[in-house]
C-alpha cells in the first residue's frame, strides 16, 4: 500500500557491507543541571557498517535520544569521538556541523516536527531545497504514498500520514544515514508496523543506513545489529543473523 | 517561492492583527518623516528660489539722507555687487472708516530694469514711472480687499494721495509683513506696503536724487558682516540709522525660524516614532522567535544554516517596514499635500509649490531597511543560540520558588486565591510583564507629548497674556513725551492702573552676534509686565541692567554678567556697553527689559517716555482715536487673538503629527496584549479543561494587566515628562519660547487615555478567549 513496499512474506535482503560508517569511540554526554551532573552518556563505543538497519532498544533516560543527537550532529558530546566514514563530527565547525546534516543525515522525529503552516509537500520540499543531491519529490512522495495527499497541511493528515511526510522529508534528501527518533511512539500498533516497514525498504531500496531508537522491545528483531543500552551505558551489541520482517513483529 | 518564504507570508496571515498595526505604525512614522521632510525641503527651496528671483539684498541701510551720488560710491566698493538707492516712508492709510487706524509703507521702486528686491508680479502691472499708479503688496491687498483699478489713497507729508491700483505684488523682503520688532504679528489689514514710482515719492518727500535706504548685494565670497562694518563708519555722515544683515532683516529671520520650527519636527517626531515601530518589531520578532522554538530545530536539523534562519526571520521585519514604507510614501506625500498647502496660505511665496522630492522617499526607505534589519536582527539573534537537539523536547518548566510576597506570610494569608493566581502569574513570567509595562510606559510618553501639545498653546497665550503682561492696553505715543502725557491719558480714561514705559529699537553686540531687538523700560516695581526669571521667580529688576529674553540669549551665546554693545538708532545719542542680568522669561516674542531710570540715563532724555500700559475697562480705542501724539493703541486682548491666528499653522502641523503618535500609542499597547495572548493559549486551553469559566480567565487576566498598567502608567509620568521637554525644547525658537512643564490637566488626561487603550487591546482579548478552541489548542504538537 505505501507505493514501492509490496507488504508479502518474501525476506529482507540486506545490503549491508563490511566497511565501518559510523565509529562511536568513547562517547560521554554529561548535563549540568545545577549543581547536579548527569551523566545521560558514559564512554559508549561501538561501531556501525553501511547499509545497516539497526535498532537502539532500551528504556526511557536509557541515553539512547541522546546518542541519536550525537551522531546527528545536532548536539556536541562532553567528550570522545564520531568518526563518519572516518571524519570526526566533534571536532567540526558550526558551518561544517550545519553542513552535515544538510547533506549527510535525515531525521525522523517521534511527533514528526512537521512546519504546521506548509503543506505536506512543501515540508519535504523544505529539505531538498537545500541540499546537494535530492532524490526526485514527486517520486518520494509517491513512494511513501502521499501524492494525492500532497497539498494537504499537517493538521488535515493522520498521525501515520504526518510520520510518512516526516520520513519523505529525510529520505528525499538522499542522505547518508536516516535517524529515528521513536518514529512509532506516537502511532497505533498497525500505524507503526507501516511506518516500520517503510522505513525498512528505504534502507533496501536506496541502500541507506538506517538508526531507529525506540524502547519497544519486539522491534528488535527486525534490525541487521541491536544495541542495547541502559543508564548511558551500552550494554549488548549484536548483530542479528535472521531479522524479520517487520510486519511480522507484535507488540 | 521557496517552501520558507511561503512559510513567512503563512506566519504573517496568521498573526494579520499584529502585521496590520505594524505596518501602521511604520507608515505613520514613515508619513510624519516625509511629510515633515518635504515639506521643509520645499520651504527651504521655494524660499530660496523667491529670493533668488527677486534679488534679495544682503545688506539693508537705513539713514537720514544719502545723495544719489554716495550710492554709487557704495557700489563700486570690491565686495559690492550691486546697490540701490530707495525711499521708504511709513504714513497713514486713508480708509473709511474713521475709527481705523491703517499704516502703510510706501517703497520707491527704480525706474531701471535690474532691481534688487524685485517685485513679484501675481496681478496686473507693475508700477515703474507711471506717477499716477500703485502696486500694492499681496497681503495688503488681501487683507483689505484691494482690486487692480482700485483707487487708494495714502497720506503722504501732509497731502491726500490718490494713486490707482496697478498691479498687485509680491516682494521678498515681505514675506512675513512685520511693521517692526514691536509688533511681531503680522495684521495685513493694518498695515501694508505700496510701491510707487521713484519720482513721486522723490516729489512727495523732497528726496530729490537723494534716498534714506540702500539695499544692496554682494558678490560671491564677501563677508556680509565685514560689509556692514565697513559701512557703519563710511555712511555715518549721512545719518547712518542702521546696517542690517539677512538675519536681522524681519521677514527673512521669521522665515528661517519657521523653517528651522519645520526642520525639528522632521527631526525629532519621526525619530521618536521610528524608534517605536522598531520596538514593537523587535518585541514580535522575538517573542515569534520564542513561540518558534521547534520550527527553528527543525531547519536547524535539516541543515539549514543560522545565516538563513536569520535571514528568514529578519525578512519578516523588512517586509513589514516595506508594507509600512509603500503606506508611508503615499500617506507621507498626501500629508505633505497639506502642510504646503497651508503654508501657501499662510506664507507669501508665490513660487511655492508642492514637488515630489525622491530624496524625502529615499530616505524613508533608507530609515526604514535600517530600522527594520536593526530590530530584525536584534529580535531574532536568540536563532543562533537554539540547539536543535533542545528545540525537539518541549521547554522544560521554568524553576518554580516561591514569591517574595509569599513568605509574608501575614499578607499573603489575607490575599484572596484568585488574586494569589495573578500575583503568581505575574512574578513568575516577569519579562513578559516587564516588556508589558515598558510598553505601557512608551504609550503613556507618546500620548502624554501629543496631549500636551494640544493645550500647550492654550497655556502659553494664558501666561503671556495676562500673567506675564498683566495689562489691557499699552498706548504707544509718535514719539518721546514728557511724563505729564500720563496724566493727560489718566484724565481721558478711567484707569484702575497706569505705568509709564519707554519702548526703544536697540541693537545689541555680543562678540561678532548682533541683533535688532525692542528694549522696554519699565518700573522695577510694575504691576504690569510681571517678568520671571527662568526659575519661575518674579524678577527682580535692578538698575544698569539689560535683562534679555531666555531664547535670545541662548541663541546670542549671552551669559548672566556679559557685558554688551548696545548701539541705538538715535542720531545723537553714543553707543554704550550694559551688563546683562537674568534671563527674562517670555513665551512669545522676544524682547529686552531694564529699569526706566536706566534707561533715561544711557538712551532717552529724564522723565521722557513713550507710551504707557494701563489697566482698563473702557474702549481705550475709541477715546484714544482723536488723542494726539499717540501712534498706536494695542489691546492685550486683540495681540492674544493676533498670536492665536498666527499660530494656527503651527498648531495644524503638530496636531496632525500628535495624532499620528496617539494612534503609535495604541498600536503598542495592542501588539503586546495580543502577543501575550497567544502565548498563552495552551494555558489558557488548560484552565477551560479544568473547569474554568471564560468569564473567569478573563477576569484574571484583566487583572494581571490592570497591575500592569498601573505600573507602566506610574513609570510613564516621568518618562512622558522627559518627552515633553525633548520635544518643547526642539521647537522652541527665538520667538517661541515653550513651556517646559506639563499642565495640570495632562496628567489625568493621558492616564484615561492610556487606560481606554488598553481596555481596548483587552477586548480583543476577550474576543480570543472566546473563540478559543481548547481541544485544538492542546491537540498536536507541530509548529
Amino acid at each position: 500500500m505505501f507505493g514501492f513496499f509490496n507488504g508479502n512474506e518474501k525476506p529482507v535482503e540486506s545490503n549491508k557491507t563490511s566497511e565501518a560508517l559510523i565509529e562511536v569511540q568513547g562517547i560521554s554526554k554529561v548535563y549540568h543541571m545545577g549543581e547536579v551532573d548527569v551523566h545521560a552518556l558514559k564512554e559508549s563505543t561501538f561501531e556501525i557498517m553501511e547499509g545497516e538497519f539497526v535498532v537502539i532498544l532500551g528504556p526511557s533516560g536509557s541515553g539512547k535520544s541522546t546518542l541519536l543527537n550525537v551522531m546527528g550532529g545536532m548536539d556536541s558530546p562532553t567528550s570522545g569521538k564520531i568518526l563518519i566514514q572516518g571524519e570526526d563530527i566533534t571536532t567540526f565547525s558550526d558551518r561544517r556541523l550545519t553542513r552535515y546534516r544538510r547533506n549527510q543525515v535525515g531525521f525522523v522525529f517521534q511527533f514528526y516536527n512537521l512546519m504546521a503552516n506548509l503543506t505536506a509537500r512543501e515540508n519535504v520540499e523544505l529539505a531538498t531545497e537545500i541540499c546537494d543531491t535530492p532524490l526526485p519529490l514527486d517520486e518520494v512522495m509517491e513512494k511513501v504514498g502521499l501524492a494525492d495527499r500532497a497539498g494537504h497541511f499537517p493538521s488535515q493528515l493522520s498521525g501515520g500520514e504526518q510520520q510518512r511526510v516526516a520520513i519523505a522529508r529525510a529520505v528525499a534528501k538522499n542522505p547518508l544515514l536516516l535517524l529515528c527518533d521513536e518514529p512509532t511512539g506516537a502511532l497505533d500498533f498497525e500505524t507503526g508496523v507501516k511506518i516500520l516497514s517503510l522505513l525498512k525498504e528505504v534502507n533496501v531500496t536506496y541502500g541507506k543506513t538506517v538508526i531507529i531508537i525506540t524502547h519497544n522491545m519486539p522491534v528488535g528483531a527486525i534490525g541487521d545489529r541491536v544495541i542495547r543500552m541502559r543508564s548511558g551505558e551500552i550494554t549488548e551489541n549484536k548483530l542479528n543473523e535472521s531479522p524479520v520482517n517487520p510486519e511480522r513483529i507484535e507488540w | 517561492m521557496s517552501p520558507l518564504t511561503r512559510r513567512l507570508f503563512r506566519l504573517m496571515i496568521s498573526i494579520k492583527g499584529q502585521v496590520i498595526s505594524i505596518v501602521v505604525v511604520m507608515a505613520l512614522a514613515l508619513m510624519s518623516l516625509i511629510s515633515t521632510h518635504m515639506t521643509a525641503d520645499n520651504l527651504e527651496n521655494s524660499m530660496e528660489l523667491y529670493y533668488r528671483e527677486t534679488n534679495l539684498a544682503d545688506l539693508q541701510v537705513e539713514l537720514t539722507r544719502i545723495p544719489a551720488a554716495a550710492v554709487y560710491d557704495v557700489e563700486r566698493l570690491p565686495e559690492v555687487d550691486r546697490a540701490q538707492g530707495r525711499i521708504s516712508v511709513e504714513v497713514p492709510f486713508v480708509v473709511e472708516d474713521p475709527e481705523e487706524r491703517v499704516r502703510v509703507k510706501v517703497v520707491s521702486v527704480p525706474d531701471r530694469e535690474v532691481t534688487i528686491n524685485a517685485l513679484y508680479p501675481i496681478e496686473g502691472r507693475m508700477v515703474r514711472r507711471e506717477t499716477s499708479s500703485v502696486t500694492v503688496l499681496e497681503q495688503f491687498a488681501t487683507g483689505r480687499g484691494i482690486e487692480t483699478g482700485h483707487r487708494i489713497t495714502p497720506y503722504i507729508n501732509g497731502r491726500e494721495v490718490p494713486l490707482e491700483v496697478s498691479g498687485i505684488a509680491g516682494q521678498p523682503e515681505f514675506v512675513y509683513l512685520m511693521e517692526d520688532e514691536q509688533n511681531l504679528l503680522p495684521d495685513p489689514e493694518s498695515y501694508g506696503v505700496l510701491f510707487v514710482a521713484e519720482e513721486l515719492l522723490a516729489g512727495l518727500t523732497g528726496y530729490r536724487d537723494s534716498y534714506n535706504e540702500i539695499l544692496i548685494t554682494l558678490n560671491p565670497g564677501a563677508d556680509p558682516k565685514a560689509v556692514a562694518d565697513l559701512l557703519e563708519d563710511e555712511l555715518d555722515r549721512y545719518g547712518l540709522r542702521r546696517v542690517m544683515q539677512r538675519e536681522d532683516m524681519l521677514s527673512y529671520k521669521m522665515m528661517q525660524e519657521e523653517l528651522n520650527q519645520v526642520r525639528a519636527m522632521s527631526q525629532v517626531l519621526p525619530a521618536l516614532f521610528m524608534l517605536v515601530a522598531a520596538l514593537i518589531i523587535y518585541i514580535v520578532l522575538s517573542r515569534t522567535v520564542k513561540n518558534d522554538r521547534m520550527g527553528i530545530g527543525i531547519m536547524k536539523a535539516l541543515g539549514y544554516s543560522n545565516r538563513q534562519i536569520l535571514t528568514h526571520y529578519v525578512q519578516f521585519s523588512l517586509l513589514l517596514g516595506l508594507g509600512g514604507s509603500v503606506f508611508g510614501i503615499i500617506g507621507g506625500t498626501w500629508v505633505s499635500d497639506i502642510f504646503t498647502r497651508l503654508y501657501i496660505q499662510y506664507m507669501n511665496i508665490p513660487v511655492l509649490e508642492m514637488r515630489i522630492l525622491p530624496e524625502s522617499y529615499f530616505l524613508a526607505l533608507m530609515a526604514t531597511v535600517f530600522f527594520c534589519i536593526f530590530a530584525g536582527l536584534a529580535g531574532a539573534r536568540k536563532v543562533l543560540y537554539v540547539q536543535p537537539a533542545d528545540s525537539m523536547r518541549p521547554e522544560p518548566p521554568a524553576d518554580g520558588h516561591r514569591l517574595l510576597i509569599e513568605r509574608i506570610t501575614f499578607l499573603w494569608k489575607r490575599i484572596a486565591f484568585s488574586w494569589k493566581m495573578v500575583l503568581r502569574n505575574l512574578f513568575r513570567n516577569k519579562r513578559r510583564y516587564i516588556t508589558l509595562a515598558l510598553g505601557i510606559t512608551l504609550t503613556f510618553g507618546v500620548t502624554m507629548v501629543a496631549i500636551n501639545m494640544g493645550g500647550v498653546w492654550q497655556t502659553l497665550f494664558d501666561e503671556q497674556y495676562g500673567e506675564i503682561y498683566a495689562m489691557d492696553y499699552n498706548i504707544d505715543f509718535d514719539g518721546m513725551k514728557s511724563n505729564q502725557t500720563l496724566r493727560e491719558v489718566q484724565q481721558m480714561v478711567r484707569v484702575s492702573i497706569i505705568e509709564p514705559r519707554v519702548e526703544m529699537p536697540l541693537e545689541i553686540r555680543h562678540n561678532r552676534e548682533r541683533k535688532s531687538l525692542s528694549v522696554i523700560a519699565v518700573q522695577p516695581d510694575s504691576q504690569l509686565y510681571n517678568l520671571r526669571t527662568v526659575s519661575g521667580e518674579p524678577l527682580e529688576m535692578k538698575d544698569g541692567l539689560l535683562y534679555i529674553t531666555d531664547g535670545l540669549k541662548k541663541s546670542m551665546g549671552i551669559q548672566k554678567g556679559d557685558q554688551v554693545l548696545v548701539r541705538n538708532f538715535l542720531p545723537d545719542r553714543d553707543d554704550f556697553w550694559i551688563e546683562t542680568g537674568d534671563s527674562v522669561v517670555q513665551y512669545l516674542g522676544f524682547n529686552g527689559y531694564m529699569t526706566l531710570s536706566t534707561m533715561e540715563e544711557l538712551v532717552t532724555l529724564p522723565d521722557h517716555i513713550t507710551g504707557v500700559s494701563l489697566k482698563s475697562e473702557d474702549d481705550i480705542n475709541a477715546v484714544m482715536d482723536d488723542a494726539e501724539h499717540v501712534r498706536q493703541v494695542q489691546s492685550v486682548g486683540e495681540m492674544r487673538e493676533m498670536f492665536e491666528e498666527f499660530s494656527e499653522l503651527i498648531v495644524v502641523t503638530i496636531g496632525i503629527l500628535v495624532m499620528l503618535g496617539g494612534i503609535i500609542g495604541f498600536a503598542i499597547v495592542y501588539n503586546i496584549t495580543l502577543i501575550s495572548i497567544n502565548e498563552r493559549i495552551m494555558e489558557f486551553s488548560s484552565l477551560r479543561v479544568l473547569g474554568f469559566h471564560r468569564r473567569e480567565i478573563f477576569r484574571m487576566i484583566s487583572r494581571e494587566n490592570a497591575l500592569v498598567t498601573v505600573v507602566g502608567i506610574i513609570l510613564g509620568i516621568p518618562f512622558g515628562r522627559m518627552l515633553v521637554r525633548i520635544m518643547m525644547e526642539a521647537i522652541a525658537t527665538e520667538v517661541y519660547a515653550m513651556p517646559m512643564e506639563v499642565g495640570a490637566l495632562v496628567i489625568p488626561q493621558t492616564i484615561v487615555a492610556v487606560i481606554s487603550f488598553v481596555v481596548i487591546a483587552q477586548l480583543a482579548t476577550f474576543v480570543k478567549i472566546r473563540n478559543l478552541s481548547f481541544i485544538e489548542a492542546l491537540k498536536n504538537r507541530v509548529t
